[in-house]
């Protein structure tokens, strides 16, 4: 009984302090998914720490005053994705490798955060996020294809370590890019003029809270994709899974960067090259072994 | 035939739920006491007759003449007559009752898919008549997996380009129909290759299925519990599925290709089947109660792995029955821990929306309208300087400067070359960078 009470005490002290890890490090990936590509562009943008005191109000007010429930469903979902997606095992390596294996699935994740994204700006977007969705199932299946029987990013990167080298890292990296030129989430005017379209008296709190929240969305995606583009760093223990976290977020931003400023997401020819190249890859590495 | 008789059984006991709670049939055993409409009434009457007579059916489909008669009278009594119109229908379950498990089978299969094409918004009936296909039809697929399939989907298009369809929402319905069928082919693959993992998960999706369409016939909200989205069953049945037939793709030879397409195509027909759903959801999803959200909640959170113990028990590992509390197994060996994943949300969830319990759930966004202590908190970051570093500006102009240089002389070398978009050579370069990495990795 004493052992069973110890080991649930562990895991939610594993579970708090990832959470208080991407609770901290969240504020940065807004930075820097929003403000850095301003920065470059040259116009002139908040500093970071102002990033810091906006989300400390934001966190402030919640847990003061609550969420309605539908915005707090949806805070809870992106969360729980950043959180499965992070592959951090600070204090309990199992809790880290059961997230880590059973729940980081690409198309799981990915479509947790398209299904959170419709929910809070439905209508104008569907065709791109059945789009996207598609894309999302064409990366499971040659993920499958290429390492049969894995389970998970924790699976993959597993596999890789055992076998560098193999097809599944450039099939996962072909999947990173047609994600990234496919990429559907709402950007912040979008939100804007579909919460004005809707005429709801909505306050400015509100508002800025809808933002949060898509800014989660946008946060998780880039994580997604920076875990199909680097998988060899997810799941790293102790503190080198943080340094794994931030060198992955920084990837998939880039890439999501990348793909709005070539302007190649008017080029459908381009994703389907992507994904004929990675079934190409996904066949080889399976005909080969 | 140790697998074929429950299955059928679970067949005959959803048809029972299904007569119990619908609405037609309601609305017939109270007008016994109560004055209602004679339409409805009879409406009501012919539904019960017709699901009945289909119970009989299943229950006979040993004796194949006497199911097929059954069949055709089932399915006249469900569409009030418009449903068994077309004439060819008599010589195919004819055939059917001649050759049951070669190409009468198909012709079993024209008459459902047909009838249930026909019978539009009627739930009951489509649902009936996907019932009769997948019980009487099961000889066909054991025989002969792969002319299952593909004969489903032929047939599921000759009905969609013969009929004179009146809206776009009936061609997705007809994903809603094709769906179990190609899950019972992939049952049947995935046995005749020696599979027990595949057919565990496909028949798990299988059933998954068909209890949420039941559940939708009979309670209209439940219709929401099919939508593709990650945290309810919809999704589930899109993920296990796609896992079955990748399973049967990567660890069988001769069905890679076919088994990807399998898996891509029940996802697509998940998602075309949430089109439907947020086109009908999207009157019923404004007057939702709290008690609604709550058995909603509940369906959706209990109903996977409910389903996957009994797919567990029809495939005989019965005994293995509590893995299906925190995960759901995909068809080929890897894991959805899915009720891991409910517990996790339910929690953060309830802290997030602290407070506002109590109101419904509309109620929040009216309520936060003129909020002043808030916007006060709000105000020293609305005021904030912004930065503007210098040095790094400069190194940008430089940067951007050189980078438009280099265009320039770019064009200039790529206007030689037989080529009209720059932005095709750089991607085709960037491919041909991971190539050369990915050879220098091996």
């Amino acid at each position: 009984m004493g052992m069973v009470l110890l080991s649930g005490l562990r895991v939610l002290l594993e579970l708090s302090l990832q959470l208080a890890v991407i609770l901290l490090l969240l504020p940065a990936m807004f930075w820097l998914g929003e403000d850095v590509p301003a920065l470059l562009v040259g116009r002139a943008v908040a500093p970071l720490r102002e990033r810091y005191g906006r989300m400390a109000a934001f966190w402030r007010l919640t847990l003061r005053h609550g969420l309605p429930l539908e915005d707090g469903l949806m805070l809870a979902l992106g969360l729980l994705v950043l959180l499965c997606l992070a592959g951090l095992s600070i204090v309990m390596p199992d809790v880290g490798a059961v997230m880590g294996a059973w729940l980081a699935d690409p198309l799981l994740m990915g479509s947790v955060l398209l299904a959170g994204a419709f929910w809070a700006v439905p209508g104008p977007l569907w065709w791109m996020h059945g789009r996207c969705c598609l894309v999302l199932c064409l990366t499971e299946a040659f993920i499958v294809l290429a390492a049969p029987g894995v389970t998970g990013l924790r699976g993959v990167q597993q596999l890789l370590l055992a076998a560098p080298g193999s097809s599944l890292a450039g099939t996962a990296l072909c999947c990173a890019v047609a994600l990234a030129l496919t990429t559907s989430l709402p950007d912040r005017q979008t939100l804007a003029d579909d919460m004005v379209a809707r005429g709801q008296p909505v306050g400015r709190l509100a508002r800025d809270q809808r933002q949060v929240i898509v800014g989660v969305y946008h946060a998780g995606w880039s994580l997604l994709l920076g875990d199909l583009l680097l998988p060899v760093l997810f799941g790293l223990e102790g503190p080198g899974g943080v340094l794994g976290l931030s060198v992955r977020f920084v990837g998939g931003s880039v890439l999501v960067a990348l793909g709005q400023m070539t302007g190649m997401r008017r080029h459908g020819r381009f994703v389907a090259l992507l994904l004929g190249l990675a079934g190409l890859m996904a066949l080889a590495g399976r005909f080969a072994v | 035939m140790s697998f074929h008789d429950p299955f059928m059984v679970c067949l005959l006991v959803f048809m029972a739920v299904l007569l119990c709670g619908e609405r037609h049939v309601r609305i017939f055993v109270s007008g016994l006491w109560r004055s209602v409409p004679l339409a409805l009434w009879r409406r009501g009457g012919c539904h019960m007759a017709g699901m009945v007579v289909a119970m009989l059916a299943l229950a006979v489909s040993h004796h194949v003449g006497a199911a097929a008669c059954l069949v055709a009278v089932s399915l006249t009594l469900m569409g009030g007559g418009t449903v068994f119109q077309p004439v060819w229908g008599i010589p195919a379950l004819v055939g059917y009752g001649l050759l049951p498990d070669g190409a009468g089978g198909v012709g079993l299969m024209a008459v459902c898919l047909w009838g249930a094409g026909r019978a539009g918004s009627d739930g009951a009936a489509r649902l009936v008549a996907l019932f009769l296909l997948l019980g009487l039809g099961h000889g066909l697929a054991a025989l002969h997996p792969l002319g299952w399939v593909l004969a489903a989907v032929g047939l599921a298009g000759v009905c969609l380009l013969a009929g004179a369809w009146p809206d776009r929402l009936s061609l997705y319905r007809h994903c809603r129909l094709v769906r179990p069928v190609l899950l019972l082919g992939i049952v049947e693959i995935s046995r005749q290759q020696g599979m027990d993992l595949g057919v565990e998960g496909a028949l798990f999706a299988l059933l998954l299925d068909l209890v949420c369409q039941s559940l939708a016939v009979i309670w209209h909200r439940a219709a929401l519990l099919l939508l593709p989205a990650p945290p309810l069953p919809g999704f589930v049945v899109g993920w296990v599925g796609l896992h079955a037939a990748l399973g049967l793709s990567s660890s069988t030879e001769g069905w890679t290709v076919v088994g990807c397409l399998l898996g891509v195509a029940i996802m697509g027909l998940a998602c075309g089947d949430g089109m439907v759903l947020l086109g009908e959801g999207a009157a019923v999803l404004p007057e939702e109660r709290r008690r609604s959200w709550i058995w909603g909640l509940f369906l959706a959170m209990g109903l996977p792995s409910a389903c996957g113990m009994v797919a567990g028990w029809m495939t005989g590992h019965g005994a293995g029955w509590a893995a299906w509390l925190y995960g759901l197994s995909g068809g080929d060996g890897s894991l959805m821990a899915l009720p891991l994943f409910w517990a996790g949300l339910l929690p953060l969830w309830f802290c997030l929306s602290r407070g506002r319990w109590r109101d419904g759930p509309d109620a929040g966004l009216q309520r936060d309208g003129g909020s002043s202590p808030m916007l006060g908190s709000l105000q020293p970051y609305m005021q904030a300087q912004p930065v503007r570093p210098r040095g790094l500006r400069r190194w940008l102009m430089r940067g951007q400067r050189q980078v438009r240089s280099v265009r320039l002389s770019a064009r200039e070398i790529l206007s030689l070359l037989p080529v009209q978009e720059p932005e095709a050579v750089f991607w085709l370069v960037f491919l041909g960078g991971v190539l050369v990495v990915m050879g220098l990795a091996q």
